[in-house]
């Protein structure tokens, strides 16, 4: 049952055969074929041809439709709102004693002072650390990208895998605004009402997720590959 | 018509396409897989359900074995589809303080924001806890249920390539850790009484995990291509 669990590395992994004496060590595009994105299917396609996959009918892309650009547009959007997002309050509580206003920041300090240390860890690191790492992970990615850089290609494939990986755990702000200001609301005593903070927040969070959607990973290999096509 | 599983159909195809540039693979059994994340061509062979295949040159991910069979996997889907719908149904929460008390479930935050004319955030939350679990989760069932006689049909691959498009966008557990955050910071001013959809959360956590075991390729795997499709 725990089989089932547990992450092993197939032991009969093949390349493809060699040509000639060297290694295969090619890309799918250098051979004019290419992996459907929807359903994996390996085919050939023709450069510059819209073509659809046999199998799911999805459009074929050989790489990702204008990705740089696209992520770029994507990026600077959210670097734009992620200003808002951090100035203006999250959550309005309106007490007989008078109106607060909590942006991200204030609520992560909050718990710190009041001696949840725990949480406003898992706070600070899911509406803070994360979307930042996304912004300037991405950035990184494209401007490497950008000037067909050929360094590091293994570590830059990772970070691509740990920006997807954490990055819907920025909703974690959104989620608990939604709660709060649905169970706060007793008028005797207290209402908290949703700043505007929160869609600029939530935008952010979307925007980032596009843009690491956008970008096309295998990009990253194309140059490497270029330049040390048998390594 | 009886249609046999194209197993290795993408190899079927690499061949039919490049003999002259890719030699047979290794064992008929093997599958030609272009690596999502670097593009490198690779043959996998077959994996046994617990085994992950991963990539030669970038180290992704590219193949994982059967962990679920369709059958039993239809019956977790539905079981999964019946804790959603009761999480659904029942309050998370209810809050007492003073002798009033509030309770809301996870429609009625989504409507609170709403109320707020938070619209955006009130669609977000709508889209990526209720709309895309619940659909990701009846499309799922209905593909299993009519699997055998549907493969061939387009509905079928649009219901598959549905359920990959919302797969990223569903968080369910990012979810569950902020009801986590939000009873932690609401603790000191009121008393707060878990209900039965939050013990449904915390469950329906764990089942999606399971369903996100189940990797859509085996499926892709028995779809006939265009021209053998009658």
């Amino acid at each position: 049952m725990f089989a089932m669990f547990r992450r092993r590395k197939a032991p009969a992994k093949t390349p493809a055969p060699a040509v000639g004496d060297a290694p295969m060590a090619a890309s799918a595009a250098s051979r004019g074929m290419t992996g459907c994105h929807v359903c994996g299917l390996v085919q050939r396609v023709t450069p510059g041809q819209p073509a659809r996959c046999p199998r799911c009918e999805a459009h074929v892309h050989v790489r990702k439709p204008d990705s740089l650009a696209r992520s770029w547009a994507l990026l600077l959007a959210a670097y734009v709102l992620y200003i808002p997002a951090n100035l203006l309050p999250m959550m309005v509580t309106s007490t007989i004693f008078g109106v607060q206003e909590d942006t991200i920041m204030s609520g992560v300090v909050l718990f710190w002072t009041s001696g949840s240390w725990m949480l406003a860890t898992i706070v600070f690191t899911a509406s803070i650390l994360v979307p930042l790492l996304k912004l300037f992970a991405m950035t990184y990615l494209l401007l490497t990208v950008g000037r067909r850089s050929v360094a590091e290609p293994a570590s830059r494939t990772r970070l691509y895998r740990i920006v997807e990986l954490v990055g819907r755990w920025s909703m974690l702000d959104v989620f608990v605004v939604a709660l709060v200001v649905a169970l706060v609301q007793i008028r005797s005593l207290a209402t908290i009402t949703a700043g505007a903070g929160t869609t600029a927040f939530g935008a952010v969070v979307v925007l980032t997720l596009l843009a690491s959607r956008c970008f096309d990973s295998r990009l990253i290999w194309d140059h490497a590959r270029q330049e040390n096509p048998h390594d | 018509m009886p249609i046999t599983p194209t197993h290795d159909s993408a190899a079927a195809v690499a061949r039919q396409h490049d003999e002259h540039v890719l030699e047979m693979p290794p064992h008929t059994a093997h599958t030609l897989v272009a690596c999502h994340e670097c593009d490198e061509l690779q043959y996998v062979s077959p994996l046994d359900r617990c085994e992950v295949a991963h990539c030669i040159r970038c180290d992704a991910t590219i193949a994982e074995g059967e962990r679920w069979r369709p059958e039993p996997f239809a019956a977790f889907v539905l079981t999964t589809l019946v804790v959603f719908l009761i999480a659904n149904a029942f309050p998370i929460v209810s809050l007492q303080v003073q002798g009033s008390e509030t309770e809301t479930t996870l429609f009625g935050a989504v409507y609170t924001l709403y109320a707020q004319h938070q619209d955006f955030i009130a669609l977000l939350v709508l889209a990526t806890t209720i709309a895309f679990p619940m659909v990701e989760l009846a499309l799922m069932f209905g593909v299993l249920l009519t699997l055998r006689e549907f493969y061939a049909t387009r509905w079928f691959r649009l219901s598959l390539r549905l359920i990959q498009a919302i797969r990223p966008w569903k968080m369910i557990e990012v979810f569950m850790i902020g009801v986590l955050v939000a009873l932690v910071k609401l603790w000191s001013i009121a008393t707060i009484i878990p209900g039965v959809a939050l013990w449904a959360f915390a469950l329906l956590t764990f089942m999606l995990g399971g369903v996100a075991m189940f990797d859509p390729a085996h499926l892709w795997r028995r779809v006939p291509l265009m021209h053998e499709r009658a």
